[in-house]
C-alpha cells in the first residue's frame, strides 16, 4: 500500500498521517485512513460521486444533500441514480463507476441485488472488486443518550472486501449439487491485516482480533489466520494486543460481552454477518457508518448494508448512518470542520432524544431529524 | 414460511429474537446462528442440540469444553441433561424426556440452586441432587 503523494490544484491536503485520535472522542465520525488518495479538488470545491442507490437510498442521501448544502460544504455532487431492480441500468453503473474512478471519492446506499440464479451479481460488490476497495470499515460505537442492551460498545470492524466467499465462483457438475468457489489469497490477507493494524496504530486503539474458522477450513482460513499472525509480528513493539478467534465463538461473545472487542479484522462472509451483529448491539443499520478503502479509491456508506425496501419512500429510513458516513468522508476531504460540526450536530440530537425515527424506537420521520440536524447547526 | 439473508438475520435475531420460531439454515449460518442465539437466553450452560440423522441420534451441548472451569465442579449440567433427554426424544421415548425437561424446568423455576453462569454458586452435583428430587418426587 504506498502512500501515493500528489500535488493537486489549490491547496495541499490537510492530512496529518501522524495524528492519533482518541476513540472516545465526540469526533468520532471518522478515523484517519492510512494511505493518502487525492480526490479531484477544482476551484476550492471537490467534485464527489454519489450513488443513492435502492430502497431508502435516495432519501437519507437527500439528508447528505440538505445537510451539506446548509454549511456551503465545498462539495458538488455527481449523481447517478443506479438502481439494481430495473433492467438496463448496466450502462448507468458503468459510468457511475468511470465518475468514481475520475473523483476517487464517493458516497453511496445500496443497490439491490435480485437472489435470482439468472439475474446480475451484486452491483455493491462488482464496484468494491472492480476498484479494488479492498478495506470495509464499520464503526460500532454506543451512542450517548441512546441506551441499548449493552453499554460501551466501540467496536472497529475490518473486513476484507474483494475475495473469500463473495468471489461469485460456483458451478454445477451434476445437477443438485453445487460446487462454490472461496478463493483466499496471501495478498489479499496482507494487505487486510496490515490496514486493521496501521488503523488501530493511527486511531489509538490497543488490540487487534483475527475472526476466521480455520479450524474447518484450515488452508483457507488457515492462510488468512497465519498471514494475520505474521504480519502481527511486525507490530509487536507498537504496543497493540493481538488474538484470534473462532467466528461461531465471536458471535456468541458479541452478543453476550461486546465489551471485550476493540479492532476486528476478518475475511469477507464473517465480516458480512459480524457487522449485522456489531449494527444490532447499538442500534441498528440505521446508525453505524462505515467506509470502503483501497489503495486508489475511497467510497462511504453505512456499514450495515440494507437496502431497506420495506420502508423506502415512507420518509422513515434514519439518516444518521449516511450522515455520519458522510462525515468520515468529509474528514477524508480534509474538511474537518465541518465534520466535526455535522457529527457534533447528530450526536446532539440522538442524545436528546427528542427526534427518533421508528428504527430507533421513535416515530419521527427522515425529514424531522434532518431538521433537528439542521436546527443544531 | 419465510426466508431470510443471513445478515439480516442476525440483527433481527438479536434485536427481536421472540419472532422466530423455527430456523433452518445451511452449515456454516447455522453454526454461527446457534451459537449466537445460545447466548441470548442467559447462558451457554443451559442450551441443548441433537444431531440427527435418519438412524443415528447424537445429543450435545452447544457450550464447549470450557478448559478454564474445568475440573472445578462448577459447570452447568443442564445443557448436557436437557441434550441427553433430546436424544431420547427422537430415540421415540418421548415420556421420560418429557419428564426430565419438566423437572429441569422447576429446578430452573425455583431458582435456589443455580451454577455461577447463572448467577448461583451450586455446584454440578448440587443441580443433579435437585434435578433427581424433581424426578422423584
Amino acid at each position: 500500500m504506498s502512500a501515493l503523494r500528489s500535488l493537486v490544484r489549490g491547496a495541499p491536503l490537510a492530512q496529518s498521517s501522524l495524528a492519533t485520535r482518541a476513540a472516545s472522542t465526540l469526533s468520532v465520525g471518522s478515523q484517519r485512513i492510512p494511505s493518502a488518495r487525492t480526490p479531484t479538488k477544482y476551484g476550492g470545491v471537490y467534485t464527489v460521486t454519489l450513488i443513492p442507490g435502492d430502497g431508502i437510498g435516495k432519501e437519507i442521501t437527500g439528508s447528505v444533500k440538505e445537510v451539506f448544502s446548509s454549511l456551503n460544504v465545498p462539495i458538488e455532487w455527481e449523481e447517478y441514480n443506479v438502481s439494481g431492480e430495473t433492467h438496463g441500468s448496466e450502462k448507468l453503473f458503468k459510468e457511475a463507476m468511470e465518475s468514481l474512478r475520475r473523483n476517487k471519492v464517493g458516497l453511496k446506499g445500496s443497490m439491490y441485488t435480485p437472489i435470482d440464479a439468472s439475474a446480475h451479481n451484486s452491483w455493491n460488490v462488482a464496484l468494491r472488486q472492480r476498484l479494488d476497495i479492498y478495506a470495509s470499515l464499520t464503526l460500532c460505537k454506543s451512542l450517548p443518550g441512546f441506551p441499548t442492551r449493552h453499554k460501551d460498545v466501540d467496536i472497529v470492524i475490518v473486513r476484507e472486501n474483494t475475495e473469500g466467499e463473495y468471489s461469485g465462483l460456483e458451478h454445477s457438475s451434476v445437477p443438485g449439487v453445487v460446487e462454490s468457489l472461496k478463493v483466499s489469497t496471501r495478498a489479499g490477507a496482507e494487505r487486510i491485516a496490515r490496514f486493521a493494524f496501521d488503523f488501530a496504530l493511527k486511531n489509538g486503539r490497543k488490540r487487534v482480533v483475527c475472526v476466521h474458522k480455520a479450524n474447518i477450513m484450515k488452508l483457507g482460513d488457515g492462510l488468512f489466520l497465519n498471514t494475520f499472525r505474521d504480519v502481527a509480528k511486525q507490530y509487536e513493539n507498537s504496543g497493540i494486543t493481538t488474538g484470534d478467534m473462532i467466528v461461531d465463538n465471536t458471535s456468541m461473545q458479541l452478543v453476550g460481552k461486546p465489551g471485550q472487542f476493540d479492532v476486528m479484522v476478518m475475511p469477507n462472509l464473517y465480516g458480512n454477518i459480524v457487522t449485522n451483529i456489531g449494527a444490532a448491539l447499538v442500534g441498528g443499520p440505521g446508525v453505524v457508518p462505515g467506509a470502503n478503502i483501497g489503495r486508489d479509491f475511497a467510497l462511504y456508506e453505512p456499514g450495515c448494508r440494507h437496502v431497506a425496501k420495506d420502508i423506502a419512500t415512507q420518509n422513515k429510513a434514519n439518516p444518521t448512518a449516511m450522515l455520519l458516513s458522510a462525515t468520515m468522508m468529509l474528514r477524508h476531504l480534509g474538511l474537518d470542520t465541518q465534520a466535526d460540526a455535522i457529527a457534533g450536530a447528530v450526536y446532539k440530537v440522538i442524545e436528546e432524544g427528542k427526534v427518533r425515527t421508528a428504527d430507533v424506537g421513535g416515530s419521527s420521520t427522515t425529514s424531522d431529524f434532518t431538521k433537528a440536524v439542521l436546527d443544531q447547526l | 414460511m419465510d426466508e431470510q439473508i443471513v445478515d439480516s438475520m442476525v440483527y433481527r435475531l438479536f434485536r427481536e429474537p421472540d419472532a422466530f420460531d423455527v430456523v433452518v439454515a445451511p452449515n456454516l449460518y447455522g453454526d454461527i446462528l446457534s451459537d449466537a442465539a445460545a447466548a441470548l437466553v442467559g447462558s451457554l450452560g443451559l442450551v441443548s442440540s441433537v444431531n440427527a440423522g435418519d438412524s443415528f441420534f447424537m445429543g450435545e451441548p452447544v457450550h464447549g469444553s470450557a478448559p478454564n472451569i474445568a475440573g472445578q465442579g462448577i459447570a452447568n449440567p443442564i445443557a448436557s441433561i436437557r441434550s441427553g433427554a433430546l436424544m431420547l426424544e427422537y430415540m421415540g421415548y418421548t415420556e421420560p424426556a418429557l419428564k426430565i425437561y419438566s423437572a429441569v424446568d422447576n429446578v430452573l423455576r425455583k431458582a435456589n440452586v443455580l451454577t455461577p453462569d447463572l448467577g448461583g454458586s451450586a455446584k454440578t452435583a448440587d443441580v443433579e441432587a435437585a434435578v433427581l428430587l424433581e424426578l422423584g418426587a
